[in-house]
């Protein structure tokens, strides 16, 4: 998994002057983790809007649309976070450029796993959304 | 025997027509007669105009368009209504018209009394012996012979004992003999102090019981048939200038009249149930009107007893049909315990309470949800039972493997909900509502649900102990409005999903005590 995931990111961050950052991040399994934060976010949001929650109104409040923001933001935090670990465990810039580059490459990579929860998000929405009660046709 | 039994209930005059508009909303909001299949409402009234008579003839029609649309009715509108005409017809398409209801009169249009006992063709010679005016005289005032019949009988039964029997000759009756069969029921409903109810019960019992000349009498003379006559039970507003009906005099009418049924009817025994309905104590006032587009009165709680009165007789019915003749029951109303400003199901016996707390509570629930801002409103195009556009992923997999899954729309729309057909179900819905709170102003009062409702706590009409509302009634319609037993496929029966989606959701909420 952890390649395949490497495969999507390094394909839109890789730089070759920071081999050594995307190295680090494949060998702590870095990319998987990325991955799985995506997949499982959104899975447990799109579960608690279809399956748990039972309000009967959400088409009036747009909610439904609210939740797409929802997963992608705990998506883009816990990617900060995975990352930010990586960074202080295993990498521990000490020269300002690489500093800035890895908080940057952190950025960037946050608003990644932003979207591209929205793609897993309507997979999840299009199989989930059979299985609801009150939500089945939202969004 | 016929397996469908037929009730011929006959209300005569404005009580009449008004005891029929509490049974018909009874009926709408589940309550059943025991023993019997099918109603057949009739009302005799000369007064076309009657406002009573008008609302009512209205609310059975749409009584009986809503019913045909709902297939295989369980609760709510589950009793069949049918016209004498509708009766009739076999041919598979409905055809209802308010007037099917109503016994129609012949010349009362546009004479006089005197016009029409032809009175100016009378002799009026003494000298000859042959004074027959000054007769007539004897049993008809100078009043009575100019008085207009257009608006019935103002109060005076020797009037209408002369012009309902002309009853015996009618077509509607004609029908009533051959619709007739064994195990059938007659229910007559008067009052005792008016014009047209008083003379209506002698005169339609002469008929059932002795006119050889109807088809199917053999049948008729020895059917079951039960009364209710009203006594007094509200006064009418005292106005100087108009003076043909005086409320005052009601109880001395009521006096004579009970005194001839009791020589006659119940002498002889020609009913087998009569209920007397009255009321002394906290009477309501009612307009001065002798008839036409004005009389127009409030519901009472009484009239909604004599409603209960239709469906003890029903329930009663069975245990004596293969009995001889035996001696008129009789029968009257009274409350278990006394209140203080109104009646509500507490104040019932236990008998009535069961037959109408459950319906009356649920059908509450489903008449405010309709007809209140807080209703359907917040839900219509927003829940997801309103909606139809659900779309599924490789539908035609799903129909293969997952065949509940595959089609999860819903026929209650927008769509649904603007038709004249829910606009036609929601006319009858607010009628429903103004009859409940007309019972609550008048006198006596009944209100059965203490208490002001919203959205947030209206189901705890069906369970006091409940503190939940609309939103749980939504939930509950979401979940089941996928459920096969809850759909139709049938067009021409629109209002069925609404109405078993509503049943569901609502027996869901009542609870034991009123549920049993």
């Amino acid at each position: 998994m952890n390649q395949c995931f490497a495969l999507i990111y390094e394909s839109l961050f890789y730089n070759p002057e920071y081999q050594y950052v995307f190295d680090t991040i494949y060998n702590q399994e870095g990319y998987s983790q990325l991955g799985w934060s995506i997949i499982l976010s959104s899975l447990v949001v799109w579960l608690i809007f279809y399956v748990l929650i039972s309000n009967p109104y959400y088409t009036k409040r747009h909610w439904g649309w609210c939740f797409y923001l929802i997963q992608g933001s705990i998506a883009a935090v816990i990617c900060w976070i995975i990352l930010r670990r990586i960074v202080d465990a295993d990498i521990n810039p000490d020269d300002e450029t690489l500093k800035a580059y890895l908080t940057f490459l952190q950025i960037k990579m946050s608003i990644a796993n932003f979207f591209l929860t929205w793609i897993i998000g309507i997979l999840f929405v299009w199989i989930l959304k059979h299985f609801s009660t009150h939500n089945i046709h939202l969004p | 025997m016929s397996n469908n039994k037929c009730l011929y209930i006959i209300g005569v005059g404005g009580t009449g027509s008004r005891v029929l508009r509490a049974f018909t909303l009874l009926l709408a909001s589940g309550c059943k007669l025991k023993n019997f299949q099918t109603v057949i409402p009739i009302i005799i009234d000369p007064d076309g105009n009657n406002g009573d008579f008008v609302k009512t003839r209205r609310l059975l029609n749409l009584y009986q368009k809503i019913r045909s649309k709902i297939e295989k009715p369980k609760f709510f509108f589950g009793q069949e209504i049918q016209s004498l005409k509708s009766l009739e017809q076999n041919d598979g398409i409905d055809r209802f018209n308010e007037s099917d209801f109503s016994f129609p009169l012949e010349e009362v249009d546009t004479q006089t009394f005197e016009q029409y006992i032809d009175f100016d063709s009378l002799n009026d010679r003494f000298e000859e012996s042959s004074d027959d005016k000054n007769f007539v005289r004897l049993f008809f005032s100078e009043q009575n012979l100019k008085s207009s019949l257009q608006v019935g009988f103002k109060g005076n039964p020797n009037m209408g004992t002369v012009v309902l029997n002309q009853i015996s000759h009618s077509e509607e009756f004609k029908k009533i003999g051959e619709s007739f069969n064994d195990g059938d029921a007659v229910f007559i409903i008067n009052s005792i102090f008016g014009g047209t109810g008083a003379a209506g019960l002698p005169v339609l019992l002469k008929n059932i019981r002795h006119n050889p000349k109807i088809s199917n009498h053999s049948k008729l003379k020895d059917a079951a048939v039960g009364a209710i006559t009203y006594l007094p039970y509200f006064s009418i507003a005292k106005k100087e200038s108009e003076k043909e009906i005086n409320s005052e005099t009601f109880q001395e009418k009521a006096k004579v009249a009970l005194s001839y049924y009791n020589r006659t009817i119940i002498g002889n025994n020609e009913l087998d149930s009569i209920y007397f309905i009255g009321n002394k104590t906290k009477k309501s006032f009612y307009d001065y009107s002798v008839g036409g587009r004005n009389q127009e009165n409030n519901a009472n709680f009484l009239e909604m007893v004599g409603a209960l009165a239709v469906m003890d007789f029903c329930e009663n019915v069975s245990i004596k049909k293969n009995k001889t003749k035996q001696k008129t029951e009789i029968k009257e109303f009274g409350l278990s315990k006394n209140y203080s400003e109104t009646i509500n199901f507490s104040h019932l016996n236990s008998n009535n309470r069961d037959s109408i707390q459950s319906p009356l509570s649920k059908f509450k629930v489903f008449v405010d949800y309709f007809i209140s801002d807080d209703g359907l409103k917040e839900s219509l195009n927003v829940c997801r039972w309103t909606k139809d556009n659900i779309r599924v992923i490789f539908p035609g997999l799903f129909k293969v493997f997952v065949p509940s899954l595959a089609n999860k729309d819903s026929s209650l729309t927008n769509e649904y909900f603007e038709t004249s057909d829910f606009e036609e179900l929601k006319n009858f819905l607010e009628s429903f509502a103004s009859w409940l709170g007309e019972m609550r102003r008048n006198e006596p009062g009944f209100y059965p649900f203490p208490g002001e409702f919203n959205r947030k706590n209206a189901l705890s009409i069906l369970d006091k102990n409940s503190s939940k509302g609309y939103t749980s009634l939504d939930q509950s319609n979401n979940t089941l409005i996928t459920k096969k037993r809850i759909r139709t496929h049938r067009r021409d029966k629109n209002h069925t999903t609404l109405f078993r989606l509503f049943e569901e959701s609502i027996e869901k909420y009542t609870s034991k005590d009123i549920a049993k």
